[in-house]
């Protein structure tokens, strides 16, 4: 039987197949083994790279959280409904106003309009969203209001780039139309976002 | 390399011939057949041959030289020279000559290599290769003569060969199964005995021995060559018995030396040939070979085995080294950047890590383009003085919220203008056209009121995150 075998030419085929099977295998598994190298060393890479990206990022992260929590929650309130606009011509027609022969109605109801809180940025909030690390509001402004360049800078100021600690601000909408010569209407809308400790 | 001719008498006589590279050394060795000094040499490279009346001869001519095409067409004629049934072939090539190739085709049954084997089997030999006695005659006598045409008698004491041979090549081969020992009870006289002076009548069997070697001569063609007697005599003197009766064959009577072991002289010589007759074909295949044809293939498979478990480990612990270097990084920088933390395994710490990574970058930072940005841009722009902005709305048309963390900060500008229509246009493509404020992705709109133009554009992502 074995003879038989033997003398098969296909048997020295075979013989010959299984001799590279070691030679096959020992192949495999080190590639096997060198991929697997290469997927550490690329995965290594990468982390490192993400690491190298996210380093200012991180920074940036924790800035931004210091700045924003445990902050004054009645910001809008206390720094920006506060604010008087068009200061300018309130001290034009103050001296205007108090004199005594002053008969002029129309600047009488724009004096007003102006100095008794009828010209004053106000919001509602919408339903606020929480989740674990902040709270959101939507800010809607009542009412359009009049706005002088400076009182712009000064609320731009406040709400966009003040450097104290506050309630991260985005306006979300902001609508500004000239009215006369360096009046502008205003409309805006908020996002307030709280941050937790 | 070493060779043993046996040639198989009354008892073994043995050949043991060594080859170096310019030096041939001869032992020869006579031994009982039950002799168990005799297996000494069975492990050497042994060859048995087959009588002239166990083998057929023939000659075969093959009107091609083409090596493939005489493989195809080999087997098919020789096939066609004999009807035996499990026979065995061996074809000898003997020449090519005007574009046909000459075989001699050596033919012997299963049946008698079969019962050759058994034999010998039964008194513990394998032989590696069985030849033929005729052609080890003839390279006996080839080694010590430079005849391309004789006789061979060789007379031993159980049996007798003639050959007879032309070119180098063997043409007629006769066995006749008996030899000296046969022909009287004279065994042991130590005189030499003339056949001429003993009276036929008086030994049968040295009468039949006669009839049989005449009947092989006259067979033969009546040229007279040289006639070259080997083998054990015994008490016999051949020559003049053969110079009176077959003068006409015989023009020279030889007697070499060592001619008593000119059979296994000659069967070891014929081993040592690249293209030595071989019967132990097929099933006949020597165990020995085999053996130690599994033995080379498990050594080489073993040895193929620890070469490729050499290499694995010499290559796999340059990955190791390699990998454990890169970890011993990783880990550096892990613990720099994560600082200490129970997790012990790469994929824990690199799975951390990324989690970490991820919690870094927080998808509130404004990264848009703010409302005093938009209006620096615009008052910044060289046609502002030459325009009159009569509206501006700004609009944050998509940024990250609690549900949809990943939306992205997007601005919107829109503007209604009154100028000359051609600085409206031109302060229009200016926008169209910046690409260190306006994203360009987004197409800049245009639209044409009574007395004034809406342009609208998006602003692009702020790279240094203010808010």
């Amino acid at each position: 039987m074995i003879e038989k075998i033997l003398q098969e030419k296909r048997f020295y085929f075979y013989a010959l197949t299984i001799l590279f099977i070691p030679l096959l295998l020992t192949f495999f598994f080190l590639q096997q083994k060198e991929q697997n190298v290469q997927l550490k060393r690329q995965k290594i890479e990468s982390i490192f790279r993400k690491a190298r990206k996210s380093h200012p990022q991180k920074e940036a992260t924790r800035l931004f959280l210091e700045k924003h929590t445990g902050v004054d929650k009645s910001y809008v309130e206390k720094k920006i409904e506060s604010l008087s606009f068009l200061q300018a011509e309130v001290e034009k027609l103050t001296p205007l106003v108090n004199h005594p022969g002053f008969k002029e109605e129309d600047l009488s109801k724009r004096y007003d309009f102006l100095t008794k809180g009828k010209n004053l940025l106000e919001f509602f909030e919408e339903q606020p969203k929480t989740n674990s690390l902040c709270k959101e509001t939507a800010l809607k402004q009542k009412k359009p209001i009049e706005i002088d360049q400076k009182d712009l800078v000064t609320l731009l100021d406040l709400i966009e780039n003040s450097d104290e600690k506050k309630p991260q601000l985005i306006i979300r909408n902001l609508s500004l139309v000239k009215r006369e010569e360096k009046t502008f209407t205003l409309k805006m809308d908020l996002l307030k976002r709280e941050f937790n400790q | 390399m070493q060779t043993v001719g046996i040639d198989i008498d009354d008892g073994l006589k043995i050949a043991l011939v060594s080859k170096s590279k310019n030096r041939q050394k001869i032992d020869l060795k006579e031994f009982p057949i039950e002799s168990e000094s005799v297996k000494l040499f069975y492990k050497k490279d042994t060859c048995t041959g087959l009588l002239a009346n166990e083998y057929l001869l023939k000659e075969l001519k093959i009107p091609t030289t083409n090596k493939r095409a005489l493989q195809k067409t080999l087997h098919f004629q020789m096939s066609t020279l004999s009807h035996l049934k499990d026979r065995i072939d061996f074809p000898l090539f003997l020449k090519k000559e005007n574009n046909n190739s000459y075989f001699s085709i050596f033919t012997t049954s299963a049946q008698t290599l079969k019962s050759h084997l058994k034999y010998l089997k039964k008194i513990s030999i394998d032989p590696d290769v069985v030849s033929t006695v005729p052609s080890a005659l003839l390279e006996f006598v080839n080694s010590i003569a430079q005849t391309k045409e004789g006789i061979i008698l060789d007379i031993s004491k159980t049996k007798t060969t003639l050959v007879f041979f032309k070119e180098g090549q063997i043409k007629e081969s006769f066995a006749i199964s008996s030899g000296s020992n046969d022909l009287l009870p004279v065994k042991s006289s130590k005189k030499k005995v003339d056949l001429l002076s003993l009276s036929i009548e008086t030994n049968r069997a040295l009468e039949t021995f006669i009839k049989k070697l005449k009947s092989a001569f006259y067979s033969l063609e009546k040229a007279p060559v040289e006639l070259f007697l080997t083998g054990e005599h015994g008490a016999f003197d051949f020559l003049p018995f053969l110079n009176e009766n077959f003068s006409e064959w015989i023009s020279k009577i030889t007697v070499p030396e060592k001619g008593k072991f000119a059979i296994a002289i000659g069967l070891a010589f014929e081993r040592a040939k690249p293209n030595c007759i071989q019967f132990r074909q097929k099933e006949f295949y020597p165990k020995k070979w085999l053996k130690s044809i599994l033995f080379k293939y498990c050594s080489l498979f073993a040895f193929s085995i620890l070469g490729c478990l050499s290499l694995y480990l010499y290559k796999s612990s340059l990955l190791d080294k390699e990998e454990a270097h890169i970890t011993k990084i990783f880990n550096k920088e892990y613990s720099i950047a994560v600082g200490e933390s129970n997790k012990s395994t790469f994929s824990q710490k690199y799975a951390h890590w990324n989690k970490e990574l991820k919690k870094s970058s927080l998808p509130y930072l404004f990264s848009g383009a703010s409302v005093s940005d938009c209006l620096l841009f615009l008052e910044n722009h060289p046609l502002i003085n030459e325009i009159e902005v009569k509206k501006i709305n700004y609009k944050l048309v998509s940024f990250p919220k609690i549900g949809s963390l990943k939306d992205p900060y997007k601005v919107q500008v829109q503007m209604e203008i009154v100028a000359d229509k051609s600085v409206a246009r031109k302060f229009y493509e200016d926008l169209s056209k910046n690409t260190s404020f306006i994203d360009q992705k987004q197409k800049c709109g245009w639209k044409n009121y009574e007395n004034s133009y809406q342009i609208t554009f998006f602003c692009k992502p702020s790279t240094q995150k203010t808010q």
